[in-house]
């Protein structure tokens, strides 16, 4: 089926007359340096691609309520949207989101759009289409795109379940380039699509790509979309986990995880700094990995738990970086899969790595906190899922000394994660469900699987049928 | 170009009786020799009296040649259970509460292959196989020296209102001859005590819902015969002598096993089964293949269980790609090189037969649908490499890929496309000749159960039918996209067996070559493990069959859902 691209923008009214105080922007940094935490000199800040600046998932803004209000939260505005996983962007004023549709629901036919709205309105702004065919994904979960927009100063990068990437005008939607991954690279879509939202590095835009011959990871001029690089063997499916970059005493890496290892790339060459390899069963490694000084963590549902040991350029005799495996738990893979509780082996939930500890789901929804350094079981916990659930996922955001945590049956928590426990400060509901699901669970086959945004004291979050912004702001006065 | 289609199942007529009257001869016979063919109102009648059944399918025992005069298993005895298999009897007995249905589904008894002191059955026509005398022969000295094992048989028989059902495979496709059928029948307590041969060459439940065949006869299969049944109507050697008419996958792989297997003791109980062929040339060292070399790779492209992957996690909506065949003919013989993975223990023999030019002909004979099945079997093999397929027993999951065919460019970008529809063309076909041998007023066939391969299906698989909203476990599959009926299910084989991936991974924790690891490894290094299907007692329609597997487990002996072991050097 030929792909005729429908190219619908709408303009809204462009002198609607932005906030006078513009709410601050983004970092311009996107690598922390080694332990370094967000300590921003502003208050408010967007969230401007997969799970917040420098996808750490770490939310600083002050003035946030401490307790939900007993009645629940009020919501600020709700936009009708169509279906889809991806979670919202939030970047000078504008909320960015993706979807898609099906205009026969008995055919694989579909439409995604990218939406632009007004952060404060949630008028929609403008929305730019495509056409799209999910033949080759697994249907019931075929319902639009996975992957968080990316914004990036004027650019808004959007990324289809079926692979095709586009770079869009902030203001009115146009396309600037785009890509189609399977078209122009000879991808071929992994079971589940593709998910990994691409990712600025100064003026590189760096994709999971998937495309052949080798070009597993892909660099494209952020201006222009031309190619600049291209890394790793496509042999094997590009997985699902979101690409990022850390520094750990030495320069900058791109920490590629994907199914047969964590590798790690120099950005700006696409270079292969050091890999850890790694077999991740059905290629299934949608958490994103997480790095806590010189700690970095993956976890899978078949490859279990793995944490490495970073080491800077020093330690390596031709001055790149470099790493080690430190301990690794069983995954559903392994013989001792269900026996060793030193161990969590997420489906799709990114874990917290805190210091000395680490904080996540299990395979049912089982919260564990296991020692970083040893992999050793400290506590665990059903209080944050609530029943034995397969494949149970919750997006976990860092709030100073505490952590706003969505749970998939659409539940906003507040709680505490220490060695001593899970504690739980508060909950409400935030929003419906709808995302089909094949497995059985107490609400019903239907789960909520999209990242919120944080921004501007504000959660925005997203099902099928709507997008919504609501205020976590502390009472006035507080 | 034209389009060659070849037929699943064609009988012709061969030199003999025309297919018809030999059956009605055979009937005559049987009951003339107290055999007996009960037919559905008697199977019924008794089904009113004890009420719905437990029935339990096992194959491909190959119940042998026994101990030599040492005391110590012929090297070439692949059925070294008897005690288990006595006890997985007395089991049976009490879980179907004395009213069972046991189908021993083909290669009960192994009588393709020479036994000890028994000469015979060679003949200056390869295709000639045994006559009645000596198969006779044959059998006689499997059953003394099985005697636990047949006597097990013929006490559950005896009990309660269990039945036996024996169906001829291509390993003892001997008990089509009447007096074979007599002596087995009877060593198992004849029809009296309820033991049918199935001269038909299949089993059906009395309503015509489940039905059995060995396997060997579906698809492209090398130990297929020329008609089925009756067997017995074989090529003649001028005289008025029958013969066993010997299928070339016998004549050429089963002699390769039978000349093999002392030195490589497991090479036939590696499952699939016919991986033990690539196996054992690669561990001989064999450099080139004779003229048999494009039959060989065919048969090696070709065996079904490369179609026996999980299946899909749709809702029978994707659809296969289109390929296009056009381009794939331009590629000529580095087509089939290509068609097997790098580290295939095939591949450097077919690169010779090519160097040799042995492949060339090959091409020009193949089909549109074999080129389809060719190309399926590629992507699925691709895909699962490139996804690290967690449940592949036939390769590993890890290893080298191989290039899809050329697509026809509409139907490119998924890789969850469906490639199983060679599969299920080759079972609906089979299932179509299956529902022409009912008896009118029977059927449809709902569950369908075969084996021959050894490789048994795994247990694991998920049907999802979102139209449904529920999830579905399936063992086996259905050819019908998005349906759970019919459902075909391979049981594997009631044997010890070896998958290639757990060969693979003891070769690699003991580091050693292959030829060490087979002259090494013993039938009883093998997991204690028995797979089989079940189909549990049903009223109006039968529920979906199991794979269950008779095992050694922690508590000793039982039931189980899966094996829970793994082979390992030395026990």
């Amino acid at each position: 089926m030929s792909k005729r691209r429908v190219h619908a923008v709408s303009r809204a009214v462009l002198s609607i007359a932005l906030p006078a105080i513009i709410i601050a922007p983004a970092y311009a940094q996107t690598a922390l340096e080694d332990g370094e935490r967000n300590t921003p000199t502003f208050t408010a800040r967007d969230w401007p691609e997969w799970r917040g600046q420098g996808r750490e998932g770490i939310w600083t803004e002050t003035g946030i309520l401490d307790t939900f209000p007993p009645a629940g939260l009020v919501v600020g505005w709700r936009t009708p949207v169509r279906s889809g996983y991806s979670g919202p962007a939030v970047a000078n004023g504008r909320v960015f989101i993706t979807d898609g549709f099906a205009p026969d629901p008995r055919r694989t036919r579909a439409i995604e759009r990218a939406v632009a709205l007004d952060e404060e309105t949630g008028e929609v702004l403008w929305t730019t289409e495509w056409e799209t065919d999910y033949a080759g994904l697994q249907l019931v979960y075929a319902i639009g795109p996975r992957a968080t927009p990316t914004v990036d100063g004027d650019l808004v990068y959007v990324l289809g379940a079926m692979g095709n990437l586009l770079a869009l005008d902030v203001g009115d939607g146009h396309i600037v380039w785009e890509k189609d991954y399977v078209q122009d690279f000879n991808a071929t879509v992994p079971s589940w699509g593709m998910s990994g939202a691409p990712l600025v590095d100064d003026d590189r835009l760096i994709a999971l790509v998937g495309g052949e011959p080798d070009a597993k990871f892909m660099a494209f001029d952020t201006r222009t979309g031309e190619e600049l690089w291209r890394a790793l063997s496509s042999d094997w499916e590009p997985g699902y986990s979101q690409p990022m970059l850390v520094k750990a005493g030495g320069p900058s890496q791109l920490i590629a995880w994907h199914p047969r290892a964590i590798s790690s790339l120099d950005p700006a060459t696409g270079t292969v700094f050091w890999e850890v390899p790694h077999i991740v069963d059905m290629g299934i490694n949608p958490a994103t990995a997480v790095r806590d000084g010189h700690h970095l963590f993956v976890t899978s549902q078949y490859g279990g738990a793995v944490m490495m040991t970073l080491t800077g350029h020093d330690a390596n005799s031709d001055g790149h970086p470099d790493a080690s495996l430190l301990w690794k738990g069983a995954g559903e893979a392994d013989p001792e899969y269900g026996t060793d509780v030193n161990t969590f082996n997420s489906v799709i939930s990114t874990p917290v790595l805190d210091g000395q500890y680490l904080y996540g789901l299990d395979g049912n929804g089982l919260l564990r906190c296991l020692d970083a350094t040893t992999g050793e079981r400290i506590w665990e916990s059903w209080d944050l899922i609530g029943e034995d659930a397969h494949w149970a996922t919750a997006f976990f955001v860092r709030h100073g000394d505490r952590y706003f945590i969505n749970t998939d049956n659409g539940d906003l928590v507040i709680a505490e994660l220490s060695p001593a426990g899970y504690t739980e400060i508060s909950r409400t509901r935030l929003i419906e469900p709808t995302h089909p699901y094949v497995r059985r669970r107490g609400q019903g086959p239907v789960v909520n699987w999209s990242h919120p945004a944080y921004a501007n004291r504000h959660i925005v979050a997203r099902n099928d049928k709507e997008i919504i912004r609501v205020s976590l702001a502390a009472a006035p006065g507080e | 170009m034209g389009t060659r289609v070849t037929s699943d199942d064609q009988p012709h007529r061969v030199a003999g009786l025309p297919p018809l009257v030999g059956a009605a001869l055979r009937a005559v016979l049987w009951i003339g020799l107290g055999i007996g063919v009960a037919g559905p109102d008697a199977i019924s009648s008794l089904e009113a009296q004890t009420g719905p059944r437990l029935v339990t399918v096992i194959s491909d025992l190959h119940i042998g040649t026994g101990r030599d005069e040492s005391g110590a298993w012929h090297p070439t005895e692949d059925f070294r259970w008897d005690d288990e298999f006595a006890l997985f009897l007395e089991h049976l007995t009490a879980l179907g509460e004395n009213a069972n249905d046991l189908v021993l589904n083909g290669d009960t008894f192994e009588l393709s292959e020479a036994v000890r002191g028994v000469d015979g059955c060679q003949y200056d026509v390869p295709a000639l196989g045994c006559t009645q005398d000596e198969a006779l022969a044959r059998l006689d000295v499997v059953l003394s020296a099985h005697a636990r094992a047949i006597d097990a048989l013929a006490n559950f028989a005896r009990v309660g209102s269990n039945r036996i059902f024996v169906i001829p495979g291509d390993h003892d496709a001997a008990l089509m001859f009447p007096a074979v059928a007599a002596r087995a029948g009877q060593a198992l307590g004849g029809v009296e005590a309820g033991v049918q041969i199935q001269m038909e060459g299949f089993w059906a439940s009395s309503d015509g819902k489940v039905y059995a065949e060995h396997g060997h006869q579906i698809g492209d299969r090398p130990n297929r015969f020329s008609q089925w049944p009756p067997a017995v109507d074989g090529s003649t050697d001028g005289s008025d002598t029958r013969h066993l008419e010997r299928p070339w996958g016998i004549q050429t792989v089963g002699e390769f096993f039978t000349q093999h297997e002392p030195r490589y003791p497991t090479i036939d109980n590696i499952a699939e089964r016919g991986a033990g062929l690539s196996y054992g040339l690669a561990a001989s060292g064999t450099a080139r293949l004779d003229a048999d070399a494009s039959r060989l790779l065919r048969y090696v492209l070709f065996r079904m269980p490369w179609s026996q992957f999980r299946v899909d996690l749709d809702a029978g909506d994707v659809q296969p790609p289109r390929w296009d065949l056009s381009a794939v003919r331009t590629l000529g013989p580095t087509f089939l090189l290509d068609s097997l993975p790098d580290d295939h223990r095939f591949k450097p023999l077919a690169i010779a037969a090519h160097e040799d030019e042995q492949l060339d002909i090959m091409m020009d004979e193949l089909t549109d649908d074999e080129l389809t099945a060719i190309c399926d079997y590629r992507a699925a093999t691709r895909r699962s490499r490139r996804r690290f397929e967690r449940i592949l027993t036939q390769f590993d999951p890890q290893g080298p890929v191989v290039a899809e065919c050329p697509r026809d460019p509409s139907t490119r970008g998924g890789a969850f496309d469906y490639f199983w529809r060679s599969r299920d063309a080759t079972f609906l076909r089979r299932l179509e000749h299956a529902s022409t041998q009912l008896p009118t007023g029977t059927g449809p066939i709902a569950v369908f159960v075969h084996g021959h391969t050894h490789l048994v299906d795994w247990a694991q698989r998920v049907l999802e039918l979102t139209s449904q909203g529920e999830t579905v476990i399936v063992d086996g599959f259905s050819p019908i996209r998005g349906a759970l009926s019919p459902v075909v299910i391979n049981g594997g084989a009631w044997q010890r067996t070896v998958t290639p991936v757990q060969l693979d991974r003891l070769r690699a924790q003991h580091d050693l070559t292959d030829d060490t690891l087979l002259r090494t490894l013993q039938p009883e290094d093998l997991a204690p493990c028995y797979s089989f299907v079940q189909v549990d007692p049903y009223t109006a329609a039968p529920d979906l069959p199991v794979i269950r597997y008779w095992r050694d487990g922690d508590d000793g002996w039982d039931i189980a859902r899966s094996c829970g072991r793994q082979p390992s050097l030395g026990n």
